[in-house]
């Protein structure tokens, strides 16, 4: 799976922030899930979505090794290696290494593919996938 | 030419679709326009406020040429 | 607690102090939420007599168990407060954000009250409320304001703000939010400007915890696939509300020329695909919704680009069809003028229609005016507009809204005020629509179509016809308005037919409370009466005698179009009252009888209605 986005179509909704904390947290808080949608209001009137693409900046940065990859090829934080140091959170070029004040460890996406699933605006799509 | 009228919403409790079931078969010569066939099916062309024919959104009065669905779309609220 | 934050907080402006509480567990179990919550603590908090602009009037802000949470269109939050435009109750919802991200902070409402000594902003982050100057950004418009705000406090913070309009207590002024989202009715932003605050900033980091994690979210993920699953979910999306102009021309329901007619000859070029191909830029969304309504649009006026959220459906009626605009482009643009200056669309087209009328009749004159009014010319709308929201000239008499201004003008101009109980009617014209006539009557905040929209059902059963009305529109004030105590936006069912079933399903997954559907209309019902009763108990007068629709209503037949020759006469007015108010439990002159306020549990309200002696 490889996450890519059509901005156009997004529509602002925080469907994938939600789905994303829900599943890969269990809880019902946006604020954990890693899409990260900027808009540009007044003008020019649209949105911007950030995902990630696994570019593996994180992990070349990152000075304890805490950042590996996931049985589906996602790279991840191990919470118990992670020192907190956020140099990866700097680091990332998309802005998608997350933080929250609930937690030490930065998060990012599992490739879990919920946010594909459930956009309603067909707005994140999965870029490996025979039909988009 | 043969057309399958489906209808969404309130229009799918109200006759003839509550009584006839989701999809309502019209024949009728081609062309025909929308609200002909929206007649043709005994819908109230009142309660219909778009229909989309294969997918497209298409006015009441274009004409429809070769077989195909038809989704009855009912007034919605504004807001 | 499940499905809520679990505090109200309350905020002392005059002490500039802000006071936190545990949610009580009645006022969820009686009440619900959102429309709910506002509409106890209003009786409870503001004193019998209260002036609107006063410092014991409150303004409450109020999300429910659905709001923030991962189901569709959970983004809706209401807005309620003791009207300046009617003395009575007065609410309105709103879209966009700000619902969930209160949520977040941890706080299901906030009650405001007192009155700031200078403008500020309310910030509200997390566990931290902060009284922030508001100098800066006082005077300028609310769309101005947010984008200062953003770039003031950070991109994450979603706010409220008000505009010029509120500043300056135009009764029909709107709180605003997400550049392009209102609470429009009833004139909260005046309330607001009123007791100095400018904007409200939401941030919000924690978790809303459910009853069933697990099942919750198989629910939520089902509740999406079923309505991506509905052939509305993509034909409605590209036009939204807009889409209904042509068929609302079409049996001669659409506001023409304030209403003096019922369509529009030019409706083709300010309707849902002129908007589509002309200006629409971007379908915007609110929080959780699968099928934005919000169509964001691009105009070019002077050369200068101009950005709007819209227009929906109520603005193309009231600015366009009601004021005559011949395109799209006007329509968007006076939208924007609402918008910045923070005025309500609909009472503002309404308010324009008709003192153009007024215009045309002599009962103004250019002198007073200060120009000439004309229908169809963008100038004369904007002109107005931005009288009022300055409250200049003529602007300051229309400023008051329809009622006042035809009470001071005269010269017949009330027989075509359109407006009940002092709030300017709104999108459907209904002399030939019996239900939507009742509807407009009887709505309990003033001619407004939300509680509801029963024109279908005139069309399906009988635009002639008296019989069942009543019922249909008790049944659809219960439904409707419950979204509204939820915190969920109802546009997934009215408009690409989602089953209210799934509501039903979710609200014991979320909350472990086990109302089903038949109970939580029940407690809509229960929310009904007592918003009766606040006004029965604020507003001299009201009741039956301020359920009527205006004159022209009742005696001028429609001169055209498909609705030609229709018009309610007063005793059919009076048979449908009657009905109404029967099926209700209501007396004869509209006021909730003891059973039935025993039957709802509200005994604390017929003692109270006893003691004003009105029960």
């Amino acid at each position: 799976m490889k996450l890519a986005t059509r901005d156009e179509l997004c529509s602002g909704c925080r469907v994938c922030q939600m789905v994303c904390a829900n599943e890969n947290f269990g809880e019902n808080n946006p604020k954990k899930g890693v899409v990260r949608i900027v808009a540009h209001f007044p003008d020019p009137g649209r949105y911007s979505v950030k995902v990630c693409d696994e570019c593996g900046t994180c992990q070349s940065v990152c000075p304890v090794g805490a950042i590996s990859k996931n049985d589906r090829g996602a790279l991840v934080v191990d919470e118990t290696t992670c020192i907190g140091c956020l140099t990866c959170v700097e680091a990332c070029p998309h802005g998608v290494m997350m933080t929250h004040p609930s937690r030490i460890a930065p998060f990012k996406c599992t490739l879990c593919g919920r946010c594909v699933e459930y956009c309603p605006r067909g707005a994140i799509y999965d870029a490996d996938a025979k039909r988009a | 030419m043969r057309i399958v009228v489906r209808a969404t919403g309130m229009l799918r409790d109200l006759p003839p679709f509550a009584e006839q079931g989701e999809e309502i078969v019209v024949e009728l010569p081609a062309p025909a326009s929308v609200r002909a066939v929206i007649a043709a099916a005994g819908v109230n062309n009142h309660l219909v406020m778009a229909a989309a024919f294969d997918g497209q959104r298409r006015g009441k009065d274009e004409l429809l040429i070769r077989d195909g669905e038809l989704l009855l779309i009912p007034p919605l609220a504004g807001g | 607690m499940n499905g809520y934050a679990g505090q109200i907080l309350r905020i002392d402006l005059s002490a500039r102090r802000s006071e936190k509480s545990p949610l009580p567990d009645e006022l969820v179990r009686d009440y619900i939420g959102g429309r709910g919550f506002a509409a106890k603590l209003l009786w409870d908090e503001v004193p019998k007599g209260a002036a609107p602009f006063s410092e014991a009037n409150r303004v409450i802000i109020a999300s429910g168990p659905f709001s923030g949470l991962f189901l569709p269109a959970s983004g809706k939050i209401t807005f309620a407060s003791k009207s300046p435009a009617t003395g009575g109750y007065g609410d309105s919802n709103m879209g966009g954000h700000l619902a969930a991200e209160l949520k977040y902070a941890g706080y299901d409402a906030v009650i405001i009250g007192g009155r700031a000594s200078a403008p500020l902003v309310i910030v509200i982050d997390d566990d931290r409320i902060e009284f922030r100057d508001a100098g800066k950004y006082w005077g300028k418009g609310a769309l101005i304001s947010e984008k200062m705000l953003k770039e003031d406090l950070g991109e994450d913070f979603q706010i409220a703000t008000i505009g010029p309009a509120g500043e300056k207590l135009v009764k029909f002024a709107c709180v605003s939010h997400d550049f392009g989202r209102q609470a429009g009715r009833t004139g909260i932003g005046a309330v607001l400007g009123w007791k100095n605050v400018k904007a409200i900033a939401v941030r919000g980091s924690k978790t809303i915890p459910v009853y069933d994690q697990e099942k919750a979210y198989a629910k939520g993920r089902q509740m999406y696939e079923v309505c991506f699953s509905k052939p509305g979910f993509k034909e409605w999306t590209p036009e939204g509300t807009a889409g209904v102009t042509d068929w609302v021309n079409e049996v001669g329901a659409f506001p023409t020329r304030n209403f003096s007619t019922t369509y529009f000859e030019g409706h083709q070029d300010i309707n849902g695909s002129a908007l589509r191909t002309r200006i629409k830029v971007t379908d915007k969304g609110c929080f959780g919704c699968p099928i934005p309504c919000g169509k964001y649009s691009r105009v070019k006026f002077g050369g200068k680009e101009t950005y709007v959220e819209g227009p929906e459906y109520e603005t193309i009626a009231l600015l366009g069809g009601d004021c005559a605009l011949t395109s799209i482009e006007d329509v968007a643009y006076a939208n924007y003028v609402c918008d910045e200056l923070g005025l309500d669309t609909i009472s503002g087209g309404n308010v324009c229609a008709f003192a153009i009328e007024c215009y045309e009749k002599g009962i103004l004159t250019k002198e007073r005016v200060g120009r000439e009014l004309k229908w169809g010319d963008l100038e004369s709308v904007s002109y107005l507009l931005n009288q009022i929201a300055n409250r200049e000239g003529i602007g300051d008499l229309l400023a008051e809204g329809v009622r006042t201004a035809s009470a001071e003008l005269g010269g017949g101009s009330e027989r075509f005020a359109i407006q009940v109980k002092g709030l300017e009617w709104s999108g459907y014209e209904a002399r030939w629509a019996p239900s939507m006539m009742l509807s407009y009557m009887t709505c309990d905040v003033g001619a407004h179509h939300n509680r509801s929209w029963a024109i279908t059902h005139d069309v399906a059963t009988g635009r002639d016809s008296l019989t069942g009305k009543a019922d249909k529109v008790i049944e659809l004030q219960h439904t409707r308005p419950l979204f509204d105590a939820l915190g969920v936006c109802r546009l997934q069912w009215v408009e690409i037919g989602f089953e209210l079933q799934h509501y039903e399903q979710m609200f014991p997954l979320v909350t472990g409370m086990p109302y089903d559907w038949k109970q939580l209309l029940k407690v809509s019902e229960r929310i009904w009466n007592l918003t009766r009763a606040f006004s029965l108990r604020e507003v001299p007068g009201f009741g039956r005698q301020l359920d009527y629709p205006p004159a022209r209503f009742m005696e001028e037949p429609v001169p055209s179009g498909p609705a030609q020759g229709k018009l309610l006469t007063r005793d059919k007015i009076d048979a449908l009252l009657d009905d109404y108010y029967k099926k209700r439990g209501w007396n004869a002159d509209g006021v909730p009888t003891r059973e039935k306020l025993h039957e709802l549990g509200l005994d604390f309200v017929a003692e109270e209605l006893a003691t004003c002696g009105r029960l």
